[in-house]
C-alpha cells in the first residue's frame, strides 16, 4: 500500500493555472490560482478545487453544483481551445493555463 | 389594436408638412419594429439609387413594440436610412426613452422626407407637428442640445434625438444621440446633417394600453427580478469593458490598428481598470432594469471632468487600437466623440490607420498642421495627446480632419490615388464600415459573418462569434457547417433588434440563451402585448425577414457578391503574437465560406433571393421588384 | 420652510441605488389608471447631469402646506397615516397645492381636472407597487427616524470598517 501512495503523489502531479478575470476576478479578489491535480483527476476536480477556494464565485461564475461552470462561462485552454462540456471528465495536461472567462456580447 | 397605433407620420422637411399613412395589422404583424420595419419603410421610401446625401434619401424611425410598457429592456427604437458609408442599408438601434415618447404620442414610426431649406428641430408634440429654427442650437454637443431644447419648450419631458457638432459638419461616420444613446453606426448624423434637421423631439402625453395587461405584468415582474442575478452580473458590476482581458487572453483584442491580437497594456485599460478607478455611477436607460452603463469619468489631469458612458467596442477603438494604455486619454477621445455626436468606433479605427500610415513614413508631421500645431504635429501609436488632437480635427473637419472624417475607405483611397501608395492595405474597412472589437482572423464563422453582413461587418448583427468564442466549432479552422451557423446566428440577433429588447436580456427568460430558451417567453410578451397568437416559428420568421428585407434593399441599390469582403489585413496579414497568431482567411476559405451561407439561406450562387423565398415570408411586392 | 419631520410614513428613494429606470413610473400609473403613462405617476424620477438621479413621491409632511393652501379646503390629511385625500367634488385643478409643495409630489391630470399624489397604493394588501418592483432596491417605505437609523448605520459600515453597501 505503501509504495503505491508514494507513486501516486510527488512527480507525477499535474500543475495546472487558473486564470481570473472580468467577474471571477471582482468576486475572487484574486488574479489567478494554481493547482496540483493527480493524473485520475479531471476538469470537473479543477472545479470543484476552485470552488473551495474562492466560494463567492458559486452560484454566478460556478454553478451551485460545484461540479460544473455557470452557464457562459468558460474554461479556454492556454486562449486556444474550449473544455466542452463533454471533456469535463477529461484531466488536464501539466503546464496548461485555463482562462475562466465569463463571456458576453460587446457593446 | 394593442402594442401599435396604426399610424406613420411622415414628415416633408421642404415644405414643412406632414402626413398620416395608415398601416394594417398584417403589416405590422410581419415587420414589428425596430431595423426589420425601419428597413422596410426605407424600402418603402426611398427613390432607389439615390445618394446618401439627397433629399430622396429618408430618415426612417421605427418603434419598438414592448417601448414605453413595463417589458424589461423593450424601450428601444430602430433608425434606417440608405449610409453614406456603405451605400446599402444603413440600420441602428438606440435605447431610452426617446422610443417610450414616441409611442406615447401616439405614433408606431416617423419617416423624415428631402432636405430643409434651414436648420431646424422638429418638435412632435402628441399629434401635432412643429418645425422649430434650430439656429440657436447650431454648435451645441448632443446632450447639450437635448437639455437646451428641454429649457426652450420648458418641459423636461421633451426627449430629443440629436446631432452634434460631427452631424452638422457632415462628418460621414456622426451619428443621432439620445439621452445619452447613441444610434452610433453607418453615420445617420451625417444624413441628418445633409437635411439640415438638428433634433426630432418629442412629448407624448397618452397612456399605453395592452391587449392582456395581468400576464404582461406578471411575465415583466419576474424578468425583471431575475434581472437582478447572475445571469447579468457581468453587465452590472462591469459592462461591455470585461471584454478587453477576455479578448486580450484569446489573442483577440484588436491592437495598433489591428495588426496583433494581444496588447501589453490590457491591464491597464481594462473594465477591472476602469471600474476601480474611473467610475462614477452605472446608470440604466429608461425601461431597463439590469442598468449596464458605466459612468466614467477622468479625475485628474488635463482632462479632468471628461465623463461619458463606456462600452467595449468604443473602448478597444480608441485604446488598444490605438495603443494608447492610459484610460485617461480613452475616456476623453469616446467623450469627444460623444459630446460631438460621432461613431467612437469608426473615429477610433480611421486614427488608428492614420496612426500606421505615419509610422510607415507615408504620413510626415506636416500632414496634421491645424490652428493649434502650425507645424504640424507626428502621430505615433501610443500618443494619447495627438489623438485627442485629431479626434477634435476631425469633429471641425479642420485640416486632414477633413479627410479622416470621410473613414478609412475614403481616406485610404484618396491618399492613394494622390501618392501611389497602397494605404487600402491598412484601412479595416468592409463595405466602407469599420470592423468591431474581436479580430476575425481567430474566428473563421466570424469572418464570414462579417464579410456577409447587410450593414458591414458587425458583430452585435452576425453574433457568429459566439460559436467560435465557445468553441461549438474549431474557430481556426474552416468547415462546412459554418453557413448554417453565421445563418443561425445572424437571424436569432434579428429578432431582438426587431422588437427591439436588448440582447443581455437574453438569459433572464428561462435561464437558457437559445431559441428554445428565449422564444416562448417572448412569444408570451408579444401576445400578452398585441392580443395575436404568434407561435415559435412565427419568431423565427421575425427575424428571417429582418435580415432578408436588407438584404433586398442592398440588392436594389446595387450589391453584388464581391461586396461580400473582408479587410486585406485579415485576409493578407496574419498575427504574429498570442493564442490567434499565425491565421488568415484566405480567398478560397471567404469564397466557400459564402457559398455556403448562401446556400443555408435558399439564396442563389451570386448571393441573390428567390421569389419563392419573399413570398413564403410575405414580401411579395419586394419579390416583384428583385426576386429571381 | 415645511420638512418631512413627521411620523408618518412615506416613499423614499436612496439616489445611489436609483438607476433612473423609471419602471416605477410606470407600474404607479398602471395601478391607477390601467395605462402605463409617467404623466399619471405619483411617483416621479429625475435625472441631472446623467448621473445624479432619483425619485420623489409625496412626503406626508407634518401639518402638510398643500393643505393648508388649498383654497376649497379640497384636500384632507388622514390624521393617522398622514396620506393626502383629494375632496374629487371640491378640487377644481387651481394647482395651489402644486405651488405649494416643495418636493414636486403633486401633479395635476388635465383630463379629470384632478389633483394627484402618492397615497402608498393604502387600498392593496400589497402597498407601494413601486416599492415591489424597484429593481434595486432603491425605493422603500419609511419614517424620518427609521430613515435617520439607516443613514446611521451606512456611515458607521463606510466610515469605520469601510465598506459601501453594493449598488
Amino acid at each position: 500500500m505503501k509504495e503505491i501512495k508514494v507513486k501516486i503523489t510527488g512527480m507525477d502531479m499535474i500543475q495546472v493555472k487558473v486564470e481570473f478575470s472580468g467577474l471571477s476576478r471582482i468576486l475572487a479578489k484574486a488574479n489567478d490560482m494554481q493547482l496540483s491535480l493527480s493524473p485520475d483527476q479531471s476538469y470537473v476536480d479543477v472545479i470543484r478545487m476552485v470552488a473551495e477556494k474562492y466560494p463567492t464565485l458559486v452560484g454566478n461564475v460556478i454553478d451551485k453544483s460545484k461540479i460544473a461552470l455557470f452557464p457562459s462561462n468558460i474554461f479556454s485552454r492556454n486562449g486556444k481551445t474550449v473544455v466542452m462540456d463533454e471533456q469535463m471528465n477529461d484531466s488536464p495536461q501539466d503546464g496548461e493555463v485555463l482562462i475562466l472567462l465569463s463571456l458576453l456580447a460587446g457593446g | 389594436m394593442y402594442g401599435y397605433h396604426g399610424k406613420v407620420l411622415h414628415i416633408d422637411l421642404k415644405e414643412k408638412k406632414h402626413w398620416v399613412e395608415q398601416k394594417p395589422e398584417d403589416w405590422y404583424k410581419k415587420y414589428i419594429g425596430g431595423v426589420s420595419m425601419a428597413t422596410r419603410l426605407c424600402w418603402e421610401n426611398i427613390k432607389p439609387g439615390c445618394d446618401a446625401y439627397s433629399p430622396d434619401n429618408p430618415v426612417c424611425i421605427a418603434n419598438g413594440i414592448f417601448a414605453g410598457t413595463p417589458v424589461p429592456v423593450g424601450g428601444k427604437y430602430g433608425l434606417a436610412s440608405k449610409s453614406p458609408m456603405t451605400g446599402f442599408i444603413g440600420d441602428s438601434l438606440s435605447g431610452s426613452w426617446f422610443a417610450i415618447a414616441l409611442k406615447r404620442a401616439g405614433w408606431d414610426a416617423v419617416v423624415i422626407h428631402d432636405i430643409s431649406d434651414n436648420w431646424v428641430n422638429i418638435f412632435i408634440d402628441d399629434d401635432r407637428v412643429e418645425f422649430r429654427d434650430a439656429t440657436s442650437l447650431l454648435g451645441k454637443g448632443t446632450y447639450e442640445t437635448e437639455e437646451a431644447i428641454r429649457e426652450l419648450l420648458h418641459d423636461d419631458q421633451v426627449r430629443s434625438a440629436t446631432i452634434g457638432p460631427s452631424g452638422e459638419n457632415m462628418v460621414r461616420y456622426a451619428n443621432v444621440t439620445n439621452d445619452g444613446r447613441q444610434a452610433g453606426r453607418t453615420g445617420h448624423g451625417a444624413v441628418w446633417g445633409s437635411k439640415k434637421l438638428k433634433a426630432v423631439s418629442v412629448r407624448g402625453t397618452h397612456g399605453i394600453a395592452v391587449a392582456d395587461p395581468d400576464t404582461l405584468m406578471k411575465l415583466s415582474f419576474n424578468i425583471t427580478k431575475e434581472a437582478q442575478g447572475p445571469h447579468t452580473s457581468k453587465y452590472r458590476i462591469l459592462g461591455t469593458s470585461t471584454n478587453v482581458l477576455n479578448m486580450n487572453k484569446l489573442g483577440l483584442l484588436p491592437t495598433r490598428n489591428y495588426s496583433e491580437g494581444v496588447f501589453e497594456g490590457a491591464e491597464m485599460v481594462s473594465g477591472e481598470y476602469l471600474h476601480e478607478h474611473h467610475a462614477v455611477k452605472t446608470i440604466a436607460c429608461a425601461q431597463c432594469p439590469i442598468a449596464c452603463e458605466q459612468m466614467s469619468m477622468v479625475k485628474s489631469g488635463p482632462y479632468e471632468g471628461a465623463m461619458t458612458g463606456i462600452e467595449y467596442e468604443c473602448l478597444f477603438a480608441n485604446g488598444p487600437n490605438l495603443g494608447i494604455s492610459d484610460l485617461n486619454y480613452v475616456i476623453k477621445l469616446i467623450s469627444v466623440a460623444d459630446h460631438s455626436g460621432m461613431d467612437a468606433m469608426s473615429m477610433g479605427i480611421t486614427i488608428s490607420w492614420a496612426m500606421e500610415t505615419y509610422e510607415r513614413k507615408i504620413f510626415t508631421s506636416e500632414d496634421f498642421k491645424c490652428n493649434s500645431h502650425p507645424d504640424g504635429f507626428p502621430l505615433n501609436f501610443g500618443d494619447g495627446e495627438s489623438a485627442v488632437f485629431v479626434a477634435e480635427m476631425i469633429r471641425d473637419r479642420e485640416g486632414i480632419g477633413a479627410l479622416l472624417s470621410e473613414g478609412t475607405r475614403i481616406a485610404s483611397q484618396t491618399i492613394d490615388k494622390e501618392r501611389g501608395t497602397e494605404t487600402w492595405k491598412w484601412a479595416m474597412q468592409s463595405k466602407g464600415l469599420e470592423p468591431a472589437g474581436y479580430d476575425a482572423r481567430g474566428l473563421k464563422t466570424f469572418a464570414l459573418g462579417s464579410s456577409v453582413g447587410t450593414r458591414g461587418p458587425c458583430h452585435n448583427r452576425s453574433a457568429a462569434y459566439d460559436v467560435d468564442i465557445q468553441g461549438v466549432v474549431d474557430r481556426f479552422k474552416v468547415d462546412e457547417t459554418r453557413g448554417e451557423h453565421a445563418k443561425d446566428s445572424e437571424e436569432y440577433a434579428a429578432v431582438y433588434d426587431t422588437l427591439p429588447l436588448c440582447k443581455f436580456i437574453r438569459r433572464c427568460f428561462t435561464g437558457k440563451a437559445d431559441r428554445a430558451g428565449a422564444w416562448p417567453t417572448i412569444g408570451q410578451l408579444i401576445n400578452a402585448t398585441t392580443g395575436w397568437d404568434l407561435k415559435y416559428e412565427d419568431i423565427d420568421a421575425i427575424g428571417s425577414r429582418a435580415v432578408t428585407i436588407k438584404k433586398a434593399f442592398n440588392i436594389r441599390e446595387g450589391w453584388k457578391r464581391s461586396d461580400d469582403s473582408l479587410p486585406w489585413r485579415w485576409m493578407h496579414d496574419p498575427m504574429t503574437k498570442g493564442p490567434s497568431a499565425g491565421y488568415v482567411t484566405t480567398e478560397e476559405e471567404l469564397e466557400y465560406m459564402k457559398d455556403l451561407y448562401y446556400k443555408a439561406k435558399g439564396w442563389t450562387k451570386e448571393g441573390l433571393i428567390p421569389k419563392e423565398n419573399l413570398i413564403q415570408l410575405g414580401m411579395e411586392d419586394v419579390a416583384d421588384q428583385i426576386g429571381v | 420652510m415645511p420638512t418631512s419631520t413627521s411620523k408618518y410614513q412615506y416613499v423614499d428613494c436612496d439616489p445611489d441605488k436609483c438607476i433612473g429606470c423609471q419602471l416605477c413610473e410606470y407600474v404607479c400609473s398602471y395601478t391607477k389608471t390601467g395605462e402605463y403613462n409617467s404623466y399619471r405617476s405619483r411617483i416621479r424620477t429625475v435625472r441631472v447631469d446623467e448621473v445624479l438621479i432619483t425619485a420623489i413621491a409625496c412626503r406626508t409632511c407634518e401639518n402638510a402646506p398643500c393643505v393648508r393652501a388649498c383654497p376649497k379646503d379640497a384636500l384632507d390629511q388622514d390624521p393617522k397615516t398622514g396620506i393626502i385625500h383629494v375632496d374629487t367634488t371640491k378640487c377644481d385643478a387651481c394647482a395651489w397645492c402644486v405651488e405649494a409643495c416643495d418636493f414636486g409630489a403633486i401633479s395635476m391630470n388635465p383630463a379629470t381636472k384632478l389633483a394627484e399624489m402618492c397615497d402608498q397604493c393604502e387600498e392593496l394588501e400589497e402597498g407601494p407597487q413601486c416599492v415591489k418592483w424597484c429593481p434595486k432596491e432603491a425605493l422603500f417605505i419609511t419614517t424620518p427616524d427609521q430613515r435617520a437609523q439607516k443613514s446611521r448605520r451606512e456611515l458607521i459600515k463606510e466610515e469605520i470598517i469601510g465598506t459601501k453597501t453594493a449598488g
